[in-house]
This record gives structure tokens, sequence and C-alpha cells, in this order.
């Protein structure tokens, strides 16, 4: 029996089968435990730069005798996409990044693949070949899809689900429309009794017309906005909305709940539905209060939605995927 | 026949299997951070502080819930009030809270002096922090921004800023995630 010493025992073989698979087989599904992390990390940075390149640069287009940042009017020459505004076209830089202007969020979403991918960096060489990465462009606003002249902003593709994917969030201002802004003692009315104000709008308007009335001071406690009416007949409620908001309040919709108590609000905000002013002529949008009275409205001449309109912007998150 | 001190097989590979299933168990469900994936939601997180100090100051009109921007905050700021968690300075707060979502923040007002620049008491070298708002302890994986604001008299609100003078604001944001 000495002899069996020092010789490989059986149970230790099978024990040592075992632990071997166990081993393989902790390695095989623990995703990422072994992983190196050097070969993957350079998407973070291109997804940041793209993120970058969009929300801080105006862009930039040049042809042999002329250049400049507008570039969503010369597709042609584009040398660089971006979307910060930029009021001053003919030098490189913004003084306004993270705002970003509409037209370009809108040039932007018609350009083909193979232009944002070029003037983007969407793309890698590896020993000669372009291989594109995949993106996704999208802009959201408190975790719903931006709606920009009735389309969702989303450019690319959609993010695979089983993929890694970088992604970097960036809070910006988007131009989303035009705005109006009238103070209550600037407002008209033609007649004092019946309580209405009333307001200009010249056609063709391609936008919602928003118009937003600030400095209300009404102590009364049953001061309320009743109705809204074009050209003295009453609009229908699916073709405007009401929104109010007090000095500690965001606006809040209250279109369902017409007529609406504006004791305390410091601003109400009306969009119209741009489809009601299709022609190039006047159109006058007549509010309907109650105990308007401490109003001190002005003249008779009706203030003019047109000469007041000025970009509204809207804080958003503009969001960049990537992925190989 | 000895049977002491051998293997009990079937148990050990019950047993196996049961360790197998427990490692199996949690590694699918607990989110794995590695190093690399940790650096980019601190880039993530210090960029947002960058955006929303940036956004407060260029905010044009009707864009925000209050209609002022980052210099008119400071200037609002009443010194002679208690700090932190200052009254006057509750719509700054509103309004990175509606930037921010559940990220918290806090955010300091450093300047040099007490607030009060005549020409006799330009900056004795003092600098003064008033931590503004506070919402909790930042962690270790905090992040911060600053933005420089400079008031002027006529800017200076409670300030008391002679007429040829300037005082320079950092407005700090510390932010960080749980």
């Amino acid at each position: 029996m000495l002899r069996d010493k020092g010789q490989i025992s059986f149970d230790f073989l099978i024990g040592i089968v075992v632990f071997l698979f166990t081993l393989m087989f902790v390695i095989q599904f623990i995703p990422g435990l072994f992983i190196s992390t050097s070969g993957e990390g350079s998407l973070d940075s291109v997804a940041y730069r793209t993120a970058n390149l969009l929300v801080e640069d105006p862009g930039w287009w040049e042809n042999s005798t002329h250049n400049g940042t507008n570039w969503e009017i010369n597709i042609g020459n584009i040398s660089r996409i971006g979307l910060a505004e930029d009021e001053f076209p003919d030098i490189r830089r913004t003084y306004t990044p993270n705002k970003l202007n509409r037209s370009k969020i809108q040039q932007l979403m018609e350009l083909n693949e193979t232009m944002i991918i070029n003037n983007l960096g969407l793309y890698d060489m590896v020993s000669g070949t372009k291989i594109n990465y995949g993106y996704n462009i999208s802009i959201d606003k408190n975790g719903d899809p931006l709606i920009i002249n009735g389309s969702i902003i989303n450019i690319g593709k959609i993010p695979p689900a089983n993929q890694d994917r970088f992604r970097i969030s960036r809070t910006v201002l988007v131009e989303t429309g035009k705005i109006a802004e009238f103070s209550v003692d600037e407002l008209s009315s033609w007649n004092l009794s019946n309580e209405s104000v009333y307001i200009n709008v010249t056609g063709p308007q391609n936008d919602s017309v928003i118009i937003q009335i600030i400095e209300f001071n009404f102590n009364t406690t049953n001061s309320t906005f009743h109705h809204a009416k074009l050209n003295g007949t009453n609009i229908s409620s699916n073709n405007y909305s009401v929104y109010k908001k007090t000095n500690t309040s965001k606006f809040i919709n209250v279109s369902q709940s017409l007529p609406v108590n504006i004791t305390n609000v410091s601003s109400l905000r009306f969009v119209f539905n741009n489809s009601m002013f299709p022609t190039n002529v006047t159109y006058w949008i007549e509010l309907s209060f109650t105990n308007f009275t401490n109003a001190s409205l002005s003249s008779a001449i009706p203030v003019e939605y047109n000469n007041r309109t000025q970009p509204l912007f809207e804080p958003a998150n503009l969001v960049v995927g990537v992925w190989k | 026949m000895n049977e002491t001190a051998q293997m009990h097989t079937l148990e050990g590979f019950v047993a196996a299997g049961v360790i197998l299933m427990m490692v199996m168990l949690i590694s699918e469900n607990t989110m794995i951070i590695t190093p690399q994936c940790e650096l980019g939601m601190d880039v993530q997180l210090q960029q947002t502080a960058i955006d929303v100090l940036n956004v407060l100051d260029i905010a044009p009109d009707c864009a925000l819930q209050f209609n002022l921007n980052l210099t008119e905050h400071v200037a609002g700021y009443n010194l002679s009030e208690p700090i932190p968690q200052n009254n006057s300075l509750k719509p700054l707060d509103t309004e990175i809270s509606n930037l921010l979502g559940d990220i918290l923040y806090n955010v300091d007002f450093v300047y040099v002096g007490n607030g009060t620049i005549t020409n006799d008491t330009i900056a004795n070298g003092t600098i003064t922090n008033d931590h503004v708002i506070m919402h909790g302890a930042p962690i270790e994986n905090s992040m911060s921004a600053s933005r420089f604001i400079t008031l002027y008299n006529e800017t200076g609100g409670t300030w008391n800023i002679s007429s040829n003078n300037v005082q320079v604001v950092e407005v700090r944001l510390i932010i960080w995630q749980i």
C-alpha cells in the first residue's frame, strides 16, 4: 500500500475539473469583469466632442469667395456643423454658446447621413477603411421629446438596446417659436364696459401665435379670463390654449377650466394655432375678462403682435449618443 | 472499508451549483461600474454645472420662470439676511432646481471684501465665501463650476458699491448625484 502514495487522487482530479469549469463559467457570464477598458474608451470623447461642437459652435461654410457661420443657408459648402445662435455670421466665434438656433436645427434634420457623419467626425479610420459610428442626436424637454414646427427633434438611428452606448447630455436654450410680450398697461380696449382687450395679428403666420401678458396686479378676488374671439367669433378650444403663472409657480395649462380665475396671477400666456391666420390680412384677437376694471387700459388702438415678436427660447437637453 | 475523509461527491456538486447560481444572480442584478464609466459621469456632471450657469446668465425674456439673469439674481442678494437658504435668492434656487432636476447642488458666492466697496476700503485682502444655497453636504464625487459676475453701482442692489468701483462675484455651483 505504500506505493499508492504520491499519486494523483481521483477525487482531486474531479475537484480540479469542477473548479476549472466554474472559473470559465464565471469569466464568461459576468460581463465586463475581464474586459479591457482601453479600447472602448474612445467613444466617450467622441460623444463629448460632438455635443460640444453642436452646442458651442455656430458652424462654418466657405467657398472660394465667401464664408460665414450661416451654413444653414449654404449647405453646398459646409465645413463644420454647429447649432449655436450667432448674431454676427461673418466672424468665426459666437457670443451665445448654449443658445440653439431654430433654423440650424431644422436644417440639420434635412441633411443626409453622409454629410452629418463627415462634418461631425462620427467615424474612425481603421487601416485605411472608414468605419462609421452609430449616432443619435435628440433634444428633449422635461423628459419629453421637443417638437419644433410639428416635428420631433431626433436625428440618427435608434440606439441598439444590447450594445454599449456613450451618451452626453447638455443643458441648452432652444428657440422653439416666436412670442410677443405685452404688459397690461399697454393693452387697449374699444369698450371698457365689456372688458375685452384687442390685439392685431397680421397673417400669414407659420408658427403658433404666442402672446404673453405680464404685470397683472389685480387684488379683486373674482377677476377672470373668459374666452378669446377672432374677428368677433368665439375661437374653438382646440385652436388655442391658455397658461397662467403666479409669482411662485411655473406656467400651468388652464385651457380645460375656462373661465379661469386670474387673481394673483403674474402672467398669462396664450398660444393660438397658426392655421387661423392663413392670409395676408390683419386679424383681431379679442380677449374677454371680467372685473378687469382695475387695469388702466390705454388707447383704443389695438397693439400689433407682429411688431413685438421676439424669439422664444426654452430650456431643454441636447443628448448625443454614439456607438460602434 | 475506510470511509473517513472522503469527498461527498453529490453534495459537492449541489453546493457548487448553488454558489454558481448566487454569483450569476448577483452579477445580473448589479450594475458593474467600471472606472471608465465613472470618468464619463464626472465629465457629464461638470458639464451640466457649467451649462446651467451659462444658461442662467444668457437666458432672454420669457425663457425661464423668472425674468432675471444671473447678474440680477446676484444683485438682489441681501447681504444682511441670515444665510444659507436666503429668502432673496429663492428665485435663483427655483431656477437651478428647474434646470437640474434631481441632481443636488449648493451655491456659494465668493467675493473680495465684505460687500462694501468704497474708495477707502478696497479689498483689504479678505475673501468672503457665502454659502447662500445649501441642499446638503457634497459627496466625494461632487463637481463644481464657476461664473464671474460684475456688479456696478447701478446694478448693486443691497451691495454697497461706490460709483467708480466694481465688485466681482464668483458664483460657484457645486453639484453631485446620489
